[in-house]
């Protein structure tokens, strides 16, 4: 169990500029995992920025009430937070830029730890302001900008945000772990949702989400075999047309959806591949508003890089797994749907690493 | 009025021609101003002798920062070239305040600097901090090595409980605390022995007095910054001018704009002095206006800049306008012909001009106006009809008929029958010709036929459809599609504006623009045969 990789060098081996931290429930060792990513990312010598999507790192949990750790900045680290949320004085603080905009607590105030500061981070809840802080937070000299994705905001881990994400899930999600598995099993799934295999169609995909479109392709025929088209749609998103727009689909190979894709729209576009082949293609797996396998070819214009899993076993309602056994079920999970994910559980260090690159395959 | 206007477009002028001569100073300039923090509210909490937060101090760290670059700027391009309020005060004495010691990009920090006593506290703190951690890096080692497991970064242990020995031994050492039990699991914590526990309430004492030292700086830095509030405050006006001058610049250059010619009030002698548009036509004693010197409104190839926008993204050519205006004119022309857009292009000129702003034209001159009155199509009012809500909204100019206005009335009647729309109109524009007093320019767009003839006032007409192209054939069969209709009046489209007689009929371009756009044939036969019968 003590040799191999730890999640730290997971991250730090990938080369990732930023890290999103989102987890599946409230209580899932979100915390407990950036904590742990800074301060072995600062022993590594790295220069880590923290933010939050959202709020996050309360002494005490808002929802359960349950003690929760605050997160602790390094020396020479880079923190964005807002200024309500930092004490009077912000001792320990460089400031070094203060945003415009302002939120419920206040600016965002970046600044560098000049000593070792434990804070709140609050963030901007827009993925545009958010994907503008970490550019900012590496302008200014962060190596790796580690994003708290806050309850249920998993737009951190968008691409236009983070480079990389780590799920972060745990006993809260659900009582039994042969259900954990296979719920985790789902989402690691849908994280993990490739571009079209076909290049044309994937090339032909990124110009549609563009467009800002919703838009068709189809298959040349004749002499062009082998070539793809673009035909838009004239919608802007599926939301409320899912009928409209598949009606419209004809011999389509493709519809790609540069806006949200609901749940209804899979299930209709389920029944519409039936008949033929196709597939349906979202801008980013966080656009991807899905429950349940949707049983229909779902791919993605800009794939997230899903670099590890933590687990955090025992959850506020007294429930608790043995780590080992939570990791090792999960990791055969994974390797059951084909995916080789490293899996942490931070606190008692058990791991289950089957394939240690950490990328995601398809 | 008139002078301080010439004195703003003066400034714009000279910017405009410091732009041309430095053009890398503007940009440079562009960009010290994007990155500057709004300064007023830290301004008001000076003001009101508060404290300032470290985050409102790093705002005015950033306000010398901006001030010093585009100070350094402006001396590179001639001071004197700059109008005055534009040229912020320097802030040296504040920066220095504000930065001891530190260099190149702002930053804010409650330094050593500024406090001995501060900078003794946090020296001891950082030495009992050490020694803290030695203390508990030393029971560390020797929990490890005891147990041989590693101490993980969350600084708790899991221990297994399966692994009975560990358990047992690990219940009994006195460095180690148990803290949590799991179904597999028992969790233990270092518990820091007398010397750690000693040393971390000498650090808990001691990170408040470092607060309170903190907090201590921060209040004589703010009384001491108080004394700079007038420089600090004259500084941001000061980048703020700057800032709205160079958007000026940035518009008028961007539009190719110029520079209006005012017109000054005089007196009464210069009456009907170039004035032959409305002259003596109606015979009627409404003429009364006592300073006016000529045209109230000269455009030369004025456009709508918007307008052109749009024109030019769709790959045609935007005709400007040129056209007099005095007292009362009517503008007629086919559907689709400019008529609203000329208006609009004619109410933007002037509230640019009169904003101080150079004005999308080649020339313009004018005389400043009291109002500017302009409602463009019919409003949806609830419990209005289109008619009732035109009538409502006509009260406002007529309630300030003894003020210079600019009237810019877009076909007024048109939600009624015809004929009395035609007489509302006229009686409307008669009611201007008789009682105006104070100059103003009125200008009314129509469908009526006569309506400058029976006012006797100026006609000015779109050229409208070329009559070549009225035989043309909309090709609709070849154009399926819904804009190509369009397409085919922009092009055959000619939206000059030409003064005319003031007998010259209205164009009857109705029903060869509604074909155009593709409207059912039959029906476009149809009405040309009811139009044919019903003269």
């Amino acid at each position: 169990m003590e040799s191999g990789k730890q999640l730290a060098d997971v991250v730090s081996d990938s080369g990732v500029s930023s890290v999103a931290i989102v987890g599946t429930a409230k209580n899932v060792g979100k915390t407990v995992t950036m904590n742990y990513l800074v301060s072995e990312l600062s022993a590594k010598g790295l220069t880590a920025g923290l933010v939050s999507s959202g709020r996050d790192g309360e002494s005490i949990d808002a929802f359960t009430g349950q003690p929760k750790p605050s997160v602790v900045a390094p020396q020479g680290a880079w923190v964005a937070t807002a200024e309500g949320v930092l004490r009077g004085s912000a001792s320990g603080l460089e400031i070094a830029d203060v945003l415009g905009t302002q939120g419920l607590f206040g600016r965002i105030v970046l600044g560098r730890a000049v000593e070792a500061v434990a804070l709140e981070l609050v963030g901007p809840r827009s993925a545009r302001e958010l994907a503008a802080i970490v550019n900012k937070l590496l302008e200014l000299g962060t190596d790796i900008v580690l994003v708290d994705g806050a309850l249920d905001r998993i737009a951190a881990a968008s691409p236009k945000v983070s480079d990389a994400t780590i799920l972060a899930t745990g006993a809260s999600l659900d009582m039994d772990l042969e259900s954990i598995a296979q719920e985790l099993g789902f989402v690691v799934w849908l994280l993990s949702r490739p571009e079209h295999p076909v290049k044309a169609i994937a090339s032909l995909a990124r110009e549609a989400v563009e467009k800002g479109t919703v838009c068709f392709i189809h298959a040349c025929r004749g002499k062009e075999q082998g070539r793809y088209t673009l035909r838009p749609a004239h919608y802007p998103t599926v939301l409320g047309v899912e009928d409209l727009v598949l009606e419209q689909a004809g011999d389509a190979a493709a519809v790609v959806v540069p806006g949200a894709v609901s749940q209804a729209f899979l299930d209709k576009a389920r029944s519409w591949a039936k008949q033929r082949e196709f597939a349906v293609i979202a801008s980013d797996a966080v656009s991807i508003f899905a429950s349940k396998r949707p049983g229909v070819s779902l791919y993605v214009t800009q794939p997230l890089n899903l670099l590890a899993v933590t687990v955090n076993p025992v959850s506020y309602l007294g429930v608790s797994h043995d780590p080992r056994e939570m990791v090792n079920a999960i990791g055969a999970a994974f390797r059951d749907i084909g995916y080789k994910l490293p899996v942490f559980d931070v606190v008692s260090g058990e791991k289950s690493i089957e394939g240690v690159s950490g990328m995601a395959v398809g | 009025m008139e002078q301080a206007l010439e004195y703003e477009f003066d400034r714009l002028e000279a910017a405009l021609k410091l732009w041309d001569k430095n053009p890398d100073v503007f940009i440079e300039m562009l960009g010290i101003l994007d990155s500057l923090k709004d300064p007023f509210h830290a301004i008001d909490l000076l003001r009101e002798g508060q404290v300032l937060s470290p985050a409102e101090l790093f705002i005015l760290a950033n306000v010398c920062a901006c001030v010093k670059r585009i100070r350094s700027l402006q001396e590179k391009t001639a001071v004197s070239g700059w109008p005055g309020k534009a040229v912020p005060p320097g802030l040296d004495p504040v920066d220095a305040l504000l930065a001891p010691g530190s260099q190149g990009q702002p930053r804010f920090y409650i330094s050593d600097a500024y406090s001995p006593a501060l900078a003794e506290t946090r020296k001891t703190c950082k030495q009992k901090q050490e020694m803290w951690q030695r203390e508990m890096s030393r029971q560390a080692r020797a929990v490890e090595k005891a147990l041989g497991l590693r101490i993980p970064g969350t600084g708790e242990i899991a221990v297994r409980k399966s692994d009975h020995d560990r358990v047992e031994k690990s219940r009994s050492m006195p460095e180690l605390g148990e803290t949590r039990q799991t179904l597999a699991h028992v969790y233990f914590r270092l518990i820091p022995n007398r010397n750690a526990v000693n040393l971390e309430k000498e650090l808990s004492l001691l990170k408040s007095k470092q607060r309170e030292q903190e907090r201590q700086v921060l209040r004589e830095l703010s009384r001491e910054l108080k004394q700079y509030l007038a420089v600090i405050e004259a500084a941001s006006h000061a980048l703020g001018e700057l800032d709205f001058l160079l958007a000026k610049v940035e518009s008028a250059r961007s539009m190719d704009a110029t520079r209006p010619e005012i017109i000054y009030p005089s007196g009464a002698d210069d009456r009907g002095s170039g004035n032959e548009m409305s002259s003596g036509t109606t015979g009627e004693p409404g003429h009364s206006s006592g300073y006016r010197t000529g045209p109230g409104l000269v455009l030369q190839d004025a456009f709508h800049p918007m307008v052109r926008d749009q024109v030019e993204a769709r790959g045609g050519t935007y005709q400007p306008i040129t056209i007099e205006l005095d007292s009362v004119s009517v503008i007629t022309g086919p559907n689709m012909g400019g008529k609203t857009v000329a208006l609009a292009t004619a109410g933007l000129c002037v509230a640019m001009a009169q904003w101080g702003l150079m004005v999308p034209c080649r020339s313009m001159k004018f005389s400043l106006y009291d109002l500017i009155y302009f409602q463009p199509g019919v409003e949806q009012t609830p419990g209005l009809s289109s008619f009732a809500a035109e009538i409502v909204s006509l009260k406002q100019p007529l309630a300030r008929a003894a003020q210079k206005g600019l009237v810019l009335l877009d076909e007024v009647g048109r939600g009624t029958n015809p004929s009395q729309g035609r007489a509302l109109y006229a009686a409307l524009l008669q009611y201007y010709l008789e009682n105006d007093t104070a100059g103003s320019t009125v200008v009314a767009t129509t469908h009526y036929h006569g309506l400058a003839a029976a006012l006797g006032v100026p006609h000015w007409q779109v050229k409208g459809l070329a009559t070549e192209s009225l035989d043309l054939e909309p090709r609709r069969e070849a154009t399926p599609a819904e804009g190509d209709g369009l397409d085919w009046l922009y092009r055959y489209m000619d939206y000059t504006l030409q003064k005319v007689g003031p007998d010259t009929p209205t164009p009857q371009d109705a029903l060869v623009v509604a074909k155009a756009l593709g409207l059912e044939e039959t029906i476009v036969d149809k009405a040309l045969k009811f139009h044919g019968h019903g003269g």
